[in-house]
């Protein structure tokens, strides 16, 4: 053995195999050498303060990124609204808000009912008989609206609903009268007391209440409040008699919740969250929701643990509605039984589907995030490697294995990422919160939905924070300590341009592959023809990103040709800089143009979408008027009174909302939601021109459906075929299918008579009413007869054929909006990369920038020579980001709108661009004025 | 492991005797060998051996070839300086010496030890335990200070700095004061002695210098190429220049000349009319 070596350590240094020249399999511990690699990279950090600091903002940026989304998923899987209405109510019984489809194996899909589902009015017996009930009150709830002494209607404080109930639940809430007396005729009414304030009105007055039988006059008898404030935060109530309430419920057997209450002493049981999860496992099972449950799936009706309507065969030719263990009820419902939190899902149709949006979204979104992050972090480090390739290289020279320069690079980020990560933590609950509120403005989320605050998510935070920046060192440092030891020996680190040629293969596969999803984008069904668009975007920029080092140098060696001929010195030197740096050039240019495409090609094609559904609806539209009602919609009878209007000829109401199609046969995705619409099958003539392929519209009465191409195609049905589907509230019906009509993104897929749709409509309103004329009357007559008819009906708007706006997708628009504010938070985390890698890129030219100076170069050469880059950056960023971007969506514009040009405001694609810029060349311009400003000789000295 | 190189250590000793920066043990420039003796030819008296190395770069039509098939003996405890004209494939001979590279054929011992068959794990530690290296430039990791920089292979080997050692080959260089600064703050001479003391920290079998004193002026380099020349002289150890420089190749006990990637020659006793001369010739050729 070699001596001088000090023997104590002898073992430890030799751990890593050099005892053993070209063994194999090397020892797995670490050894004591780890101490002199930490102990290089702490000193490696705080001499190069500045250039960790990109790296320590993309990880900060990251772990608040990743916080977010992780409490934004737990608080999908256990949060829940506080309920309102049924704040005083322990239990509470609703039926189930989706429909499902047990599949032999893997996880039952769910699809969500966007109507309120409702219970038989006779379970409220069956629930009081429970032991440990003291009382169960069926709860009736309709929306209504109030119409002033002046003709003001008036909805829901802050655009919510206004809710017609039973006096005989107001103790759920409990609302206490606090003037005034309970209303005892069909024509009195209490308000609460927030809703006649703004009303204007007070006990004894008269005020009229619409509802789906139109609008009557009621005379105010009292005022209720509940235990706090003068109404509900998000809902108004109004009391009517309970027999009043009923009848205007327009389900007089059905209940919309039975509220549960307990006599003394009886666990109510339902703790929700985490903790209330495991505690349920260890408690007994004898609470009262437990209890209730079981009186239930004795009467036949369970709980499948997700809530949602049981669809299964049951031996009576798929005609049996329910899941497994009351199979045999063909109304065999799904009910849910509710405590504590969760009893929001109940009172709030929108709360449960808050919960799954969230799961969902944020669920992906984590995935995304975290991709993005690894992205960032790798880019950012793989920089902050390669710029420290030489010294890299002297340390394999002299002393390093590659392991070794793999842990001290491991260990420096490690030491940056540690600090970095929980720094972010704390602002990222906050961005949750944030994040929160706007998804409860823009809609996805129940506005009084809150989240669920846990230690989780900053856990998860740490460890794939650490993990990812783990992750990306190694991906950053593989090539970097491929470099030969010699490099070191080389008086300057010249860039090697080329790119491996499996790069170069896969850049081009993707840029065909791209070119493929823009020719999908003309045959996929309408609907969907934004998903190859946007996909088509995303494989073009993944491409362009591959290839970049050799586009640049074959752009830059394009655009250098004009720079030269525009000026002698600068132009000649960013011309060349940029041709001999294209790899350089491709790490400045590549975020860029992954920004301007993917945001523009994200928002113009949802854009051109929404666009599509009313263009393509007013095209069908061939009415000569169009009612509408303020806020909630038109009260049906309207259509056949407008019928009676001199003049008029046809009038059809539309009815939108959604239903569930069930293919049984299809192994993957039985469940489809589609927009449907009901319509009056006598009353199209001059009012809706649907060109139909097969079968014909007006037999569209009685059990009958009309399907479009595609809906008909994806189910594998034609005329004459029964289809299963499911309404809106979850009730199941099997029509024939009468007729197969071109697809127009306006009218949905499935087109259904208004009388069997309305019914099953929580508000059992029209959307509007289409009105045409008979061609030889007056039109001036009939714009008059219609005026007359709305002055009788409060609310009631007279428009032309250009007024109808049909309902949007309404899944579609609030996840068009959700990945708006979603992707903006991304564009804002890729901004902070782009910067810092400018930032870095720039700072790392301080000794070629002092070197021109020495040269003969003046300040303001070499920042006309740095100008005139930035300007190739940005220019090459916007010229691919806006082509990558374009091609598809003016295939996508052309094919649902018919023009080149894609629908939305213009300003976007400008601030996206302006945005874009202004990062560029603010992050090259800043730095690079303070490296010009240091003295060139010690430029060249201190830095390398 | 090995049939035990004769140890440095043992001669260190002497080291401690030599005084600051101006090492005098070597005498004027091109003056006659010193006493340290010339050993032998036989296999034991060197320290590397290159036994028909090849070495080609690049692949296919593009390929040169560096080296053809050269077989040498590094003498041990002498100072051998390798000259050539610029493409002889003098870099390259010190980068397979040095068990930077491998060869594409032929083998290079350390002693007995045969480095074409090491993977690039071991040839990592095998330099770093018996081998030290002074670059042209950019040889300091500039977050370091001076004192970290010259123990650097000390740490990556997870061995023990002893301080005396430290304090004594500092010494030997003349950097015993600067041992607290940063290279940022050294000129460029200091820096090269740094890199001296860092090559001699793991007391290695050869020290290789890759034109130690390009990037200096002429005053510094002499004092530079008087610090290589000394510690052969006082310490025996074995010192490896390449230079394109005769002045430089002067201070060596031995000058081999490398063209066209063989060695064509071999001068004992240099001094820097001869070897110029030399060049000349090899110039003309």
């Amino acid at each position: 053995m070699r001596g001088a070596v000090s023997d104590r350590r002898m073992g430890a240094g030799k751990s890593d195999g050099g005892a053993r020249p070209g063994g194999g399999a090397r020892p797995a511990g670490p050894g004591r050498s780890i101490g002199g690699v930490r102990y290089v990279a702490r000193k490696s950090i705080l001499a190069r303060r500045a250039q960790f600091i990109a790296s320590f903002l993309a990880v900060l940026g990251g772990a608040v990124l990743v916080t977010a989304c992780g409490v934004l998923l737990e608080s999908g899987l256990f949060a829940g609204i506080a309920p309102q209405r049924y704040a005083a109510a322990p239990v509470v019984v609703g039926a189930g808000q989706s429909v499902t489809v047990p599949l032999p194996e893997g996880p039952d899909p769910v699809e969500s009912l966007p109507e309120r589902a409702m219970l038989p009015a006779e379970l409220v017996a069956t629930v009081a008989a429970v032991p440990g009930v003291r009382t169960a009150v069926g709860e009736v709830s309709f929306p209504a609206t109030l119409v002033t002494g002046e003709g003001r209607t008036l909805g829901g404080p802050d655009g919510g609903e206004m809710l017609g109930h039973g006096w005989g639940t107001a103790k759920l809430t409990p609302f206490a009268l606090r003037e005034g007396a309970e209303p005892r005729r069909p024509d009195e009414i209490v308000l609460d007391a927030a809703t006649a304030a703004r009303a204007g009105t007070g006990v004894g007055e008269q005020v009229r209440i619409a509802t789906a039988d139109g609008a009557t006059p009621y005379r105010v008898v009292g005022l209720a409040t509940p235990p706090e404030g003068d109404g509900l935060p998000r809902q108004s109530a109004l009391f009517f008699t309970d027999a009043r309430a009923r009848e205007l419920s327009g389900h007089p057997a059905s209940v919309a919740a039975i509220a549960v209450f307990a006599d003394p002493g009886v666990p109510t049981g339902g703790d929700s969250g985490l903790l209330g999860m495991v505690r349920s496992l260890s408690q007994d099972r004898d609470t009262l929701v437990e209890r209730v449950e079981r009186a239930l799936a004795a009467k036949g009706y369970g709980d499948n643990g997700n809530g949602g309507q049981g669809y299964g065969d049951s031996g009576n030719g798929g005609q049996g509605y329910g899941g497994s263990g009351n199979g045999d009820r063909a109304d065999g419902q799904r009910v849910v039984v509710r405590a504590g939190v969760e009893r929001g899902e109940v009172e709030f149709l929108s709360a449960a589907q808050s919960r799954s949006v969230l799961t969902l979204v944020s669920g992906s979104f984590t995935g995304f995030v975290l991709m993005i992050v690894v992205l960032v972090v790798a880019g950012t480090l793989s920089l902050m490697v390669h710029q420290r390739r030489r010294e890299i290289a002297l340390l394999r020279a002299v002393a390093a294995t590659p392991r070794q320069v793999h842990r001290m690079l491991a260990t420096e980020v490690l030491l940056v990422s540690g600090v970095a990560t929980p720094a972010g933590i704390g602002p990222g609950y906050l961005a949750a919160q944030a994040l929160r509120d706007g998804f409860a403005r823009i809609g996805v989320i129940e506005d009084g939905f809150a989240l669920s605050i846990g230690p989780a998510p900053a856990i998860a935070t740490l460890v794939l924070c650490l993990g990812a920046a783990r992750i990306a060192v190694w991906v950053a440092a593989r090539r970097q300590v491929r470099v030969r030891p010699v490099e070191a020996l080389r008086e300057s680190a010249v860039e090697r341009p080329d790119i491996g040629r499996g790069r170069v293969i896969g850049g081009y596969v993707l840029l065909g592959l791209a070119l493929v999803a823009v020719a999908a984008v003309v045959v996929v069904p309408q609907s969907l023809a934004a998903v190859p668009a946007q996909f088509s975007s995303m494989l073009a920029l993944i491409g362009i990103a591959l290839l970049g080092p050799r586009l640049m140098a074959a752009l830059s060696r394009l655009a250098g040709a004009s720079l030269l001929r525009r000026s002698r010195v600068a132009g000649y030197l960013a011309a060349a800089n940029s041709v001999a740096g294209s790899r350089r050039l491709a790490a400045a240019v590549t975020p860029l143009v992954l920004t301007i495409g993917f945001a523009t090609s994200q928002f113009y094609s949802q854009t051109t979408l929404s666009t599509a559904t009313q263009y393509q609806a007013r095209a069908a539209t061939v009415a000569d008027f169009v009612l509408a009602g303020a806020g909630g919609g038109v009260a049906p009878d309207i259509a056949a009174a407008a019928r009676h209007v001199p003049g008029v000829s046809a009038t059809t109401p539309l009815v939108a909302t959604e239903v569930v199609a069930v293919d049984r046969e299809a192994t993957e995705e039985p469940l489809s939601r589609s927009t449907a619409y009901g319509i009056d099958a006598t009353g199209l003539t001059g009012t809706l021109d649907l060109p139909v392929a097969s079968g014909s519209l007006r037999e569209l009465r009685g059990d009958t459906v009309a399907l479009s191409e595609t809906e008909a195609l994806w189910l594998g049905k034609k005329v004459g075929d029964r289809v299963d589907l499911v309404l809106g509230d979850g009730t199941p019906t099997k029509p024939r299918v009468i007729a197969l009509y071109r697809p127009n993104l306006g009218f949905g897929d499935v087109l259904l008579p208004s009388d069997a749709v309305l019914p099953h409509t929580t508000d059992r309103l029209a959307d509007v009413v289409l009105v045409a004329t008979a061609p030889d009357a007056d039109r001036d007559a009939v714009a008059t007869g219609l005026s007359a008819l709305a002055k009788e009906h409060p609310g009631l708007a007279v428009g032309d054929r250009e007024s109808l706006l049909v309902a949007q997708d309404t899944e579609m628009e609030a996840n068009a909006w959700l990945n708006r504010l979603l992707l903006a938070v991304v564009l804002a985390y890729v901004a902070l990369s782009v910067a810092t890698t400018l930032v870095t890129i720039t700072t790392g030219r301080a000794r070629e920038l002092a070197l021109l100076r020495l040269v003969g170069g003046t300040r303001r050469q070499v920042t006309r020579m740095l100008a005139l880059e930035t300007s190739l950056v940005a220019g090459i960023a916007v010229l691919i980001g806006t082509a990558v971007a374009a091609v598809p969506l003016t295939i996508l514009s052309l094919r649902l709108i018919d023009t080149p040009l894609p629908s939305g405001p213009p300003w976007v694609f400008a601030a996206i661009v302006a945005a874009t810029v202004l990062t560029g060349v603010l992050s090259i311009r800043i730095p690079a004025t303070r490296v010009l400003r240091a003295r060139p000789l010690e430029a060249m000295r201190s830095r390398e | 492991m090995t049939a035990g190189p004769v140890r440095i250590s043992g001669r260190v000793a002497p080291g401690g005797e030599t005084s600051g920066g101006t090492a005098s043990g070597g005498g004027m420039p091109g003056g006659t060998a010193s006493g340290g003796g010339m050993p032998g030819g036989t296999a034991s008296g060197f320290a590397v051996r290159l036994e028909a190395a090849t070495a080609v770069y690049g692949e296919g039509a593009a390929a040169v070839t560096a080296l053809h098939g050269v077989t040498a003996g590094i003498t041990r405890g002498a100072f051998t300086a390798v000259m050539g004209p610029s493409g002889s494939g003098k870099s390259t001979f010190l980068h397979l010496a040095a068990g930077l590279e491998r060869p594409a054929s032929g083998r290079v011992l350390l002693g007995d030890t045969d480095l074409s068959g090491l993977k690039e794990t071991a040839l990592t530690e095998l330099r770093r335990e018996r081998i030290g290296f002074v670059f042209q430039a950019y040889n300091l990791i500039p977050a370091l200070d001076v004192s970290d920089n010259i123990t650097l292979p000390l740490r990556f080997a997870g061995r023990s700095v002893d301080p005396a050692w430290l304090t004594e080959i500092a010494g030997a260089v003349g950097l015993g004061e600067l041992l607290g600064r940063r290279p940022s703050e050294l000129s460029g001479g200091q820096q090269q002695r740094v890199a001296i003391a860092r090559a001699l920290v793991t007391r290695p079998d050869v020290v290789f210098a890759d034109e130690p004193t390009g990037a200096l002026d002429t005053g510094t380099g002499a004092q530079v190429l008087r610090l290589l020349r000394g510690l052969v002289d006082s310490l025996g150890q074995t010192v490896v220049m390449v230079t394109h420089d005769p002045v430089a190749a002067s201070y060596a006990h031995t000058v081999m000349f490398l063209a066209d990637g063989r060695i064509v020659g071999e001068l004992d006793a240099p001094t820097a009319e001869s070897v110029a001369a030399r060049m000349t010739h090899l110039g003309e050729r």
